[in-house]
């Protein structure tokens, strides 16, 4: 007789219930225990509809004889209701049947109350040469159909002809199972199967049944329990394994789910563990572990455990997978030796699910070259609501962030391999989640997380800031290398995108070069941009691009404009300011004695965005103030500079925003306008026949981030102005050429010699 | 040495009374080095911030012209408090803007439209005819060169969330001295809105 051991707490309620197949002749009997200190009245109901009341003291257990009923020669169901007076789960039983030809069965005892499900189902019935005897109970209060399904436990294939059976409250009938044997003669997959009673009456509990495999020649009767669903505690199971002298064990785990359910699981010897991969059954399915196959043949494990082939005793552990909190799975062991006439099964159930799965790769984060892998490791690891940890075998089938960087794939379970595509920053990863149960109650929580391995691929270069390089000047670009040094040198390109342009680098005048460490590279502009950023810098290994930016070889060509508009292509931005200090629109003679001049810069390339300067200098002048001829000059004149770097003689830039439009315009123009010149301020009687002088000589050149961009432009002004009888103020042209600016230089003497 | 020669020589042709710390105009090195660059920034503070330093003219226009060339927004107070210090020239050698006249404003123009902000709290706060007011408006109008009608919309903005009557009279004139002039003069875009940068 087997039974299992079970804890009070797995009651629900004073009944228990029982229904079997009785052959004719055949003989009932029931242990009734009561597992309380306290006497208990029991009032036994059987299938004749006599009661019998006992009393139970306490710890006592007595042996009930079930009446026979009228059994014919299919034979009849036998049933039985046993009522306590008892706490709840204080009374427990089991009962066995005594064939009349020999031959024992147990007689299990059911709660309806604590049934999780109203379908049943059971696992794994060997059924070839053997006569499939199942009957079943309707144990609630409405009539029901009972549909019987029995599918292979090898394939899961489902055998045709189930029919419904109608049961009326209380009512028990035998299942013809003629349809089912038949298939089992003529199918070998058949020879074994699984069991779901699918029941029209949603309400848990509501039906009851028995189903064992007969062997008329040995007869020894294959019983195993037609169950609920049960809790999630029964979506676990720890089995002893036996495999000594001809005992077989055979485990077998079937989804009753309407949808795929996960398992996991080891066997537990005492030299080690070895591990049951995750597997995921489909409805119905079952998975069949014969462990003493897996010993002979020599099965490795995941992780490439073997059994020892002398392995006599072990322990099987399994747990439903990431099945949240639904029940999910019934497993099973079926222990027999045939040449002791055993045959014995366990379902027994663990506290809870494992926890899990938990997961995690080792190293974390790898350091890639291009071209290059790297190999490691991950783990997964349920953790049993005993507290022990088992470890898992899984390939991971990774996902990619840049996998055009880097990208890994499993090699084998728990062996992943990284390879290196192209320098920079990637992640290889699986969004998964974990399970975890409370012991106490099975309460559980489920947790998403990101299993990741990130990747980094050497080398990678990093490129500064470099928007544009002046054509003829060398301009610096920070490259960073990582590492630095790097065992192999990276290529720097310098290459044209399109339209025209070119620069070099200035350690080699070549558009190519190679490094090998973080430093600052010097890159001359050779012939200006025909448009913007067309000018490619690149970083290359073995041709693959590191990295790559652009820019532009920038140039800035200046005029000089003395008459005329002082917005001649109508986009100088500055105009006004002009106009708001001369109250003019012209550069002609816009008062006494100044002159307007107008500094035009066509940026290339026209589209050139970035702001360039017009700056100016003094490189010499001379002012002369007397009332004579003008030919005194006045305290700290003459300056000459003595400077051959003009952009170094005395500053005399205007005003970005008053006199400079530093923001090139759509035609590439930026412009500076001045009105040099002197003159004589509020002259009174004194100063009649007072002449001022200035002969000026300035350089003018556009600066873009500080380097001059242009040619130096040489222009010139000179004006002198004479106070009239009057009191005016007019022009003083004793000297030819005086009173004009332009470009080129003046001599800064008073008369112009 | 020969360079400081010569900045000593133009200083000494404005009458500077002492050796200005920072070079006129900025060259490759302010924008190439960073630390050079804050250095220089904040010798060009010193100046603006040191009373002494403000007597000497071309000293004082060339840290606001840095300063603004730099766009250090922060310096952008002391340039407003300073908007009416005036720059003494004895023999100028060409027609002066105001912000030849005025080095803080030629600081502010620098400075672009960060200034905005707080000039118009100068037209809202100084009395119309003050001479801060009228260069501020100059300096409105002239970081907005091109793009009046940019004035226009600050002005109006401005104005709507003004809940004080004097200082909102005092933009109401602002306003109407842009309209009534700035915008009928040559060159003026008042219709033109929020294009080109400053």
């Amino acid at each position: 007789v087997d039974e299992t051991l079970r804890p009070a707490t797995d009651y629900q309620s004073q009944e228990l219930d029982a229904v079997w197949y009785m052959p004719r002749g055949g003989r009932a009997k029931v242990a009734v225990g009561n597992s309380s200190a306290n006497p208990v009245s029991i009032i036994i109901s059987d299938s004749t509809g006599k009661d019998r009341n006992i009393t139970l003291r306490g710890y006592e257990t007595r042996m009930v004889e079930i009446s026979a009923t009228g059994a014919d020669k299919d034979g009849a169901t036998q049933s039985i209701t046993i009522h306590s007076s008892g706490e709840v789960g204080a009374v427990q039983a089991i009962g066995y049947l005594l064939f009349p030809e020999g031959g024992i069965r147990t007689v299990r005892m059911y709660d309806p109350a604590a049934m999780r499900s109203a379908d049943l189902f059971a696992t794994n019935l060997p059924i070839a040469n053997r006569d499939v005897q199942l009957v079943l109970r309707n144990v609630g209060q409405h009539t029901l159909l009972a549909r019987p399904r029995f599918r292979s436990s090898s394939s899961g294939s489902l055998s045709e002809g189930d029919v419904p059976l109608q049961l009326a409250a209380g009512e028990s009938r035998i299942v013809d199972t003629t349809a089912l044997m038949l298939r089992a003669a003529a199918d070998p997959d058949f020879k074994a199967i699984s069991v779901q009673i699918a029941n029209s009456n949603p309400e848990e509990g509501s039906i009851i049944g028995s189903i064992a495999a007969y062997d008329s020649s040995s007869r020894v009767s294959f019983e195993i329990p037609l169950r609920d669903r049960g809790t999630l505690r029964t979506s676990a199971g720890s089995y002893p394994v036996r495999l000594d002298g001809d005992y077989t064990t055979i485990v077998s785990i079937t989804n009753v789910t309407e949808e795929p359910a996960e398992f996991a699981g080891s066997i537990f010897y005492k030299q080690g563990t070895y591990s049951i991969a995750q597997r995921s059954l489909s409805p119905g399915e079952s998975a069949i572990f014969d462990i003493a196959d897996l010993r002979n043949r020599q099965v490795p494990d995941g992780g490439g455990t073997k059994l020892p082939s002398d392995l006599t005793n072990a322990q099987f552990n399994w747990s439903m997978l990431n099945g949240r909190d639904t029940p999910r799975l019934i497993g099973r062991s079926h222990l027999a030796s045939p040449t002791r006439g055993i045959s014995a099964s366990f379902s027994c159930a663990e506290c809870c699910p494992d926890s899990g799965v938990y997961r995690s790769v080792a190293p974390p984060g790898l350091t890639l070259t291009i071209d290059g892998f790297q190999n490691f490791t991950n783990s997964a690891q349920v953790v049993t609501c005993y507290g022990e940890t088992q470890n898992l075998y899984e390939s991971i089938p990774w996902n990619e962030i840049n996998s055009s960087v880097a990208y890994s794939s499993s090699t084998s379970n728990n062996n992943n391999r990284s390879f290196g595509v192209s320098p920079g920053s990637a992640s290889s990863y699986i969004d998964t989640f974990y399970t975890e149960y409370t012991p106490a109650n099975c309460a559980f929580t489920e947790t998403d997380y990101r299993l990741e391995q990130p990747e980094t691929v050497n080398p990678t270069v990093a490129f500064g800031t470099l928007a544009a390089v002046v054509k003829g000047a060398t301009t610096g670009i920070q490259v960073t290398v990582t590492p630095s040094p790097t065992s192999t040198p990276i290529t720097l390109t310098l290459a044209t995108s399109t339209g025209s342009g070119s620069a070099k680098f200035a350690s080699n005048n070549s558009a190519t070069m190679t490094i090998t460490s973080t430093g600052s590279i010097n890159i001359n502009g050779v012939t200006e941009s025909s448009t913007m950023g067309n000018i490619s810098l690149v970083a290359s290994l073995n041709g693959k691009t590191l990295s790559s930016t652009t820019f532009t070889v920038v140039w800035v060509t200046l005029n000089i404009i003395t008459s005329g508009s002082v917005d001649p292509n109508g986009d100088n931005g500055v105009a006004g300011r002009y106009f708001a200090t001369t109250n003019q629109t012209t550069l002609n003679s816009p008062s006494i004695a100044f002159n307007g001049v107008l500094i035009q810069g066509t940026v290339a390339p026209v589209n050139f965005t970035g702001a360039i300067d017009l700056k100016r200098s003094k490189v010499s002048y001379a002012r002369y103030d007397d009332l004579s001829n003008g030919s005194t000059l006045i305290p700290g004149d003459p300056y000459t500079c003595g400077n051959p770097d003009l952009t170094q003689c005395a500053g005399d830039s205007g005003t970005v925003n008053e006199n400079v439009d530093n923001t090139p315009s759509t035609a590439g123009h930026v412009y500076d306008w001045d009105i040099p010149g002197t003159t004589i301020n509020n002259p009174n009687s004194g100063d009649v026949g007072r002449i001022t002088r200035t002969r000026q000589n300035f350089a003018e050149w556009a600066s873009y981030n500080g380097v001059t961009v242009s040619n130096i432009l040489r222009w010139y002004n000179r004006n002198s102005a004479k106070v009239a009888q009057s009191l005016s103020v007019g022009y003083e042209s004793s000297f030819a050429g005086d009173n004009q600016a332009g470009q080129g230089t003046t001599s800064t003497a008073f008369d112009l010699h | 040495m020969r360079r400081l020669f010569l900045v000593f020589l133009v200083f000494a042709s404005f009458n500077c009374a002492a050796q200005c710390p920072v070079e006129l105009g900025e060259g490759r090195r302010d924008f190439d080095d960073q630390e050079y660059r804050a250095s220089r920034i904040a010798l060009a503070r010193n100046v603006i911030s040191a009373t002494t330093s403000r007597n000497d003219g071309a000293c004082f226009a060339a840290a606001a012209q840095y300063l603004g060339k730099f766009r250090v927004e922060a310096a952008i107070p002391d340039l407003i408090r300073l908007i009416t210090l005036e720059r003494k020239f004895d023999h100028p050698d060409r027609m002066l803007t105001i912000a030849d006249k005025y080095p803080a404003v030629a600081g502010l123009l620098g400075m672009g439209e960060a200034a905005v902000p707080s000039l118009l709290d100068v037209l809202a706060s100084q009395e119309t005819t003050s001479l801060a007011s009228r260069n501020a408006l100059e300096a409105l109008m002239s970081i907005n060169s091109g793009h009046e009608g940019d004035v226009l919309a600050a002005l109006s903005s401005f104005l709507s969330n003004e809940k004080d009557v004097i200082r909102a009279q005092r933009l109401t004139y602002a306003l109407s001295t842009v309209r009534s002039d700035w915008c009928r003069r040559p060159f003026s875009t008042c219709e033109k809105v929020g294009s080109g940068s400053r």
